[in-house]
């Protein structure tokens, strides 16, 4: 008699997918590729945060102490990229992959093939940022790019081979992005279960979406720039060459068009991400959906047309100023929308505070002081003032470290425990959170006060007046710099193990995510769920 | 966020400022921008004090809202969560969208109107304007132009290099002190033009309170009125480099007869210089001034022992162009030799075209001394007036 | 998921096809939505002599219509279950793969099964052979369609033939 059972499973095969490197070399699971995105963040987040540790060490008094000017500059435009482009993109692409086959009901990303490439360009482009400084010790070029991560032309054009690295370094990471943003937009377009219309997309996939958008619009314009940037230092062209008839302003405006929305590409998942956080601890439904819907897509409009206002003291004609400064102020309308939709949804909720509820009211409060900011400095004449200072790296901090990586551990509080099956340990947490909220303002708000008595950004050594401040924000660097640590050594406790989660996390969640065990199947979704039209 | 009146002397960390007990001159800081001397800068501070007090106000009434919610309502006060997801009714679409007009209002009306006047006012360089001085960004010194007296020089950071690596103590005005101060009148609207000859520069002095790149190949400006005689000093913003952050700019304001004063003086000098480039000098004259010119303007890059930092730096001690040919038999600049080198630079790096900016006398005692120096013995001079005849 | 039932004479089919949310004219409107913006994009930036961004957006536009063209092959997947006279066909196709299997209405046995999901799947039984359907039907639909199908098996064997 035939015993062998036919299955038909769709994937078949899939109890001997290989194992060790190779699963993780050929694997095309969203969840595999997931967690691959997040460790890699998670590295990089220490690898930037190594550098800038030593930059402020170095900034710690006046005087150089530890380090030539030369290096202090490269330094820190590694840094800026290593995070912006290996740290912070990458972790929201990690969530993006875990979560939206979970969230939409599919059973995986729509091109799971093309995932697997676009995560494994990322290390080289990795390596291919960071190995100047390597190839310097053995003499060869004079180490990684020095020009701030900018990268300003002709600055860039008389540059080292560093920026050559820096500019393949960019295309590669492009075309990965590009590659996963393709991905989210099919997925989240195609794969949604049947009765979840757009509109009931749940906000982490419309923020996404937007991102993605945002991004397949904005990056040939940075890979055109860069290459224009390449052709100037090696075949002889000028665009951003006054004596040949070129512009060095025109860099900054091919720069600031991708620049600009990049930093909504980078913070658009995090802002769909709090809803669904928020909603939770307080046990309540998430408050203006569909206005926050809107918000998204007007930011990233809005997003699209402002980008001069990064450059107003080059000399822009007057009527141009006023529009990119009247324009700039309107991207805090829909800023707006998204903060009194999260307070609106916590009003007369029954909340409690965990580390993910903590995290997210810590985004809020930081956040709103980034946006704050930048309101005022939307103003072209005082911009002439804090443009290039300190003033406004501590208002990008605020906005990127607060607003992004913030953002991102409260997604990882959040969802760590539907991804492990474990819970983390909540006495860390809450110890992580403190910690990272008080010296993060004790590193970035003395920034301001640099920034309004004078202090320029970018320089390795300062006037005696800046003492105070610089030493203030050197201690609080490395008290941030070092409780990351409690963070890295949480999540790996959570990893091994700990106390069993239940399938649906936390007492307030709702979302199809929810439905399926913790850890979910390797498989999320081999039956096709539906969404009620309750939902 | 910030104390609407500058309070020099805060002792607010009186405790973390023991830290810092290292021998330094005790330090100032502020809490604001620095006292404006122009009239765009009073304009700044002022609409900068009304927006700080405008966002603080907004911070702290969204963030009481939200505070008041997080203690009140918490789960462990057994309260029930309410299930609305939206304003329902006119009544609650009013209040809704009150917020949004209000921040409209803040937005285009007590933001926008007064910043509308401030751009006005900054960028309108040439009405009633009394003078012109022209800047020039170069890695990494300001040089500046009087075109109505034809004075020109170059203004480069005097900070010792011993105070920067801590072998000696720092001075008072550490990194901001020039050996050429910029000398403007008190009192009269001056046209400032600012343009560069290698990367992107920014003009700084945030007490006349403005900021204005100095782009390679175009022609940028502002202006400043001082109201106030002193020593205004301040940095160049945009990363333009390695020593970016050593090329200080510091201007002396002075009441209009004393400029005239010192118009004459520069004058003097100037003629002085000229007339160097005519007479012979000898070899150990043009040696004692080579050393002082390189230290000024090249040992920055090619250091004081002409080892320079390779790559980006090329070493001058044994240097297969310093050590080349001086001039062709007649006289005539080689292409790629040294004095071509000097005096035009090499395009797509640091080395810029000294021949711009700097004399005859200057050019020819420092290629004199690059040429007997570290140990280059090539025994030969150019003369001042051999550079006169080559441009 | 679309879910169709044909009946001739003597046959029912039901074909269960995967959820595409994506409609073909939604995907042309969101190719030539993002092809409008990017040519306004570089467009723009082809004025202001920055030609070089204008082959950029053109790669990844192609790209886009490529990954997206790719969808149809995804989507090509689909359980069929054919019911004609005493033969019970199923024939599934998942990635391109198609498999068949054939069944005597007489003995076939059906029932609901649960896999590793929350929903049970359809599993058809015969002489120790079996298959499970119902990965592209929503639970509804896989109860709808079971209900049916057992309705028809039953009624098959007790007519007299
Ligand atoms: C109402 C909201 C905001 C407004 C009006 C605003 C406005 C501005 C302006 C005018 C500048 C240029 C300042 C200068 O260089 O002089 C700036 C810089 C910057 N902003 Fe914002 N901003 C806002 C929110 C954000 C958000 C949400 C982010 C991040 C996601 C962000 C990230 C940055 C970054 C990274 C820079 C500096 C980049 C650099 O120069 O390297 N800002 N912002
Ligand atoms: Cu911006
Ligand atoms: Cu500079």
């Amino acid at each position: 008699m035939n015993t062998a059972t036919h299955t038909l499973d769709p994937h078949a095969g899939h109890a001997h997918h290989p194992t060790g490197l190779m699963r993780w070399l050929t694997t095309t699971n969203h969840k595999d590729i997931g967690t691959m995105y997040l460790t890699f963040s998670l590295l990089m987040f220490f690898v930037g945060g190594a550098m800038i540790l030593a930059v402020r060490a170095e900034l710690f008094q006046p005087g150089l102490q530890l380090m030539k000017p030369e290096f202090f500059n490269q330094l820190i435009g590694v840094h800026a990229l290593v995070m912006i482009f290996a740290a912070l993109m990458p972790a929201a692409t990690g969530f993006a992959n875990w979560m939206i086959p979970l969230m939409i009901g599919a059973p995986d990303m729509a091109l799971p093939r093309l995932n697997n490439w676009g995560f494994w360009l990322l290390p080289p482009a990795a390596l291919l940022l960071t190995m100047p400084f390597i190839l310097a010790l053995f003499g060869i070029g004079d180490g990684a790019v020095a020009t701030g991560w900018t990268l300003y032309a002709p600055l860039s054009v008389q540059g080292g081979i560093g920026v050559d690295f820096a500019i393949f370094s960019i295309h590669i990471l492009g075309i990965s992005s590009i590659m996963g943003s393709i991905n989210i937009i099919a997925t989240l377009l195609n794969m949604r279960a049947p009765g979840m219309t757009l509109m009931k997309m749940p906000l982490f996939c419309w923020g996404w979406l937007v991102t993605a958008v945002l991004l397949i619009i904005t990056l040939p314009v940075l890979a055109g720039g860069v290459t224009m940037l390449l052709t100037d230092r090696h075949f002889g062209t000028h665009f951003f060459d006054a004596a040949g008839g070129g512009d060095p302003i025109l860099f900054q405006h091919l720069f600031w068009f991708f620049g600009h929305p990049e930093v909504y590409i980078l913070l658009l998942p995090v802002w769909g991400l709090m809803p669904h956080v928020l909603s939770t601890f307080t046990r309540k439904p998430i408050y203006g959906h569909t206005a926050q819907v809107y918000g998204f897509i007007a930011i990233g409009v809005l997003g699209l047309i402002v980008w001069a206002h990064h450059f107003m003291t080059a000399g822009l004609p007057v009527p141009a100023l006023l529009y990119f400064m009247y324009s700039t102020m309107a991207i805090s309308l829909p800023l707006a929308v998204l903060f009194f939709c999260w307070i609106a949804t916590m009003w007369r909720g029954a909340m409690s505070f965990e580390t993910p509820m903590l995290f997210a009211v810590g985004f809020i409060v930081l956040f709103g002081i980034a946006g704050l900011t930048g309101l005022v400095l939307a103003d072209v004449a005082a911009d002439a003032q804090y443009h290039h200072s300190y003033f406004v790296v501590a208002h990008f901090h605020y906005a990127l470290f607060a607003g992004g990586i913030m953002g991102v551990m409260t997604g990882v509080y959040y969802w760590l425990p539907k991804w492990t099956g474990h819970m983390y340990s909540e006495r860390l947490g809450k110890l992580h959170f403190w910690l990272t909220v008080v010296s993060f303002n004790l590193t970035f708000m003395p920034q301001f006060f640099l920034g309004l008595a004078g202090m320029p950004r970018r320089i390795p050594d300062y006037a005696l007046q800046f003492t105070e401040f610089n030493a203030i924000s050197t201690v609080g660097a490395f008290v941030l710099g070092l409780s990351q640590l409690l963070f890295a050594w949480n999540i790996w406790r959570c990893v091994k193990g700990g106390d069993k989660a239940t399938d649906q996390v936390w007492e307030g969640t709702s979302g199809l995510e929810w439905e399926l065990s913790s850890p979910p199947p390797y498989h999320s979704w081999d039956t096709q769920p539906v969404i009620k039209s309750s939902t | 966020m910030t104390r609407l009146n500058p309070r020099p002397h805060g002792r607010f960390f009186a405790g973390l400022s023991l830290l810092l007990a290292t021998g330094a001159a005790r330090a100032d800081y502020t809490w604001n921008f620095p006292t404006p001397v122009t009239p765009i800068a009073r304009d700044t501070l002022n609409i900068h004090n009304e927006f700080m007090v405008i966002i603080t106000v907004l911070f702290v009434v969204v963030f009481s809202i939200m505070v008041y919610s997080m203690v009140k309502h918490r789960k462990s006060s057994g309260v029930e969560p309410a299930t609305f997801t939206g304003p329902t009714g006119a009544f609650q679409w009013f209040w809704v969208l009150v917020p949004f007009a209000i921040l409209l209002f803040i937005d285009f009306v007590l933001m926008g109107i007064p910043a509308f006047h401030a751009v006005i006012e900054m960028e309108d360089t040439r009405t009633k304007a009394d003078m012109v001085l022209k800047v020039t960004g170069l890695q990494w010194k300001w040089q500046y132009e009087y075109p109505d007296s034809g004075i020109k020089f170059i203004s480069t950071m005097s900070t010792p290099r011993e105070q920067i690596e801590g072998k000696e103590a720092k001075g008072e005005n550490y990194l901001l002190e020039v050996d050429n101060e910029v000398v403007l009148p008190v009192g009269k609207k001056v046209r400032v033009l600012l343009t560069s000859t290698d990367v992107i520069h920014t003009w700084w002095v945030p007490q006349f309170g403005v900021k204005r790149d100095a782009i390679p190949g175009f022609l940028r400006e502002t202006w400043v009125r001082i109201e106030e005689p002193g020593v205004y000093r301040g940095q160049c913003a945009e990363l333009c480099g390695k020593d970016h952050g050593f090329m200080p700019v510091v201007v002396r304001a002075v009441p209009e007869a004393e400029y005239a004063a010192w118009v004459d003086k520069k004058k003097t000098e100037m003629a002085a210089a000229a007339a160097g480039s005519d007479r012979a000098w000898t070899k150990d004259e043009l040696m004692a001034a080579g050393k002082a010119g390189y230290e000024k303007n090249c040992a920055a890059c090619h250091q004081a022992e002409g080892q320079g930092l390779p790559p980006a730096f090329p070493a001058l001690a044994g240097s297969k162009i310093v050590t080349g040919p001086l001039l062709s038999p007649e006289g005539k600049l080689i292409p790629d030799s040294h004095v071509d080198r000097v005096f035009n630079g090499k395009a797509g790096t640091a080395m810029q075209a000294f021949k711009a900016t700097l004399s005859d006398a200057d050019l020819a005692a420092i290629i004199t001394y690059e040429r007997n120096a570290f140990g280059n013995n090539k025994g030969d001079m150019i003369q001042p007036a051999q550079i006169k005849a080559l441009r | 998921m679309a879910m169709t039932k044909t009946e001739a004479a003597g046959a029912q089919e039901w074909t269960a096809r995967p959820n595409c949310s994506l409609t073909p004219t939604a995907r042309r409107n969101l190719v030539c939505g993002i092809l409008a913006i990017s040519l306004l994009v570089s467009g723009g930036f082809l004025l202001a002599g920055a030609w070089l961004v204008l082959p950029f957006a053109g790669l990844e536009l192609a790209a886009l219509y490529i990954a997206l063209r790719a969808l149809d092959h995804a989507d090509s997947a689909s359980e069929t279950i054919r019911l004609e006279g005493d033969r019970l066909t199923v024939t599934t196709r998942f990635l391109g793969r198609d498999n068949q299997q054939s069944f005597s209405t007489a003995w076939a046995r059906v029932s609901l099964e649960a896999g590793n999901a929350p929903d049970p799947l359809i599993c058809i039984r015969s002489h120790g052979r079996s298959c499970q359907v119902g990965r592209l039907m929503t639970p509804p639909q896989r109860h709808q369609f079971f209900s049916d199908l057992s309705r028809r098996l039953r009624s098959q064997t007790v007519k007299p033939n």
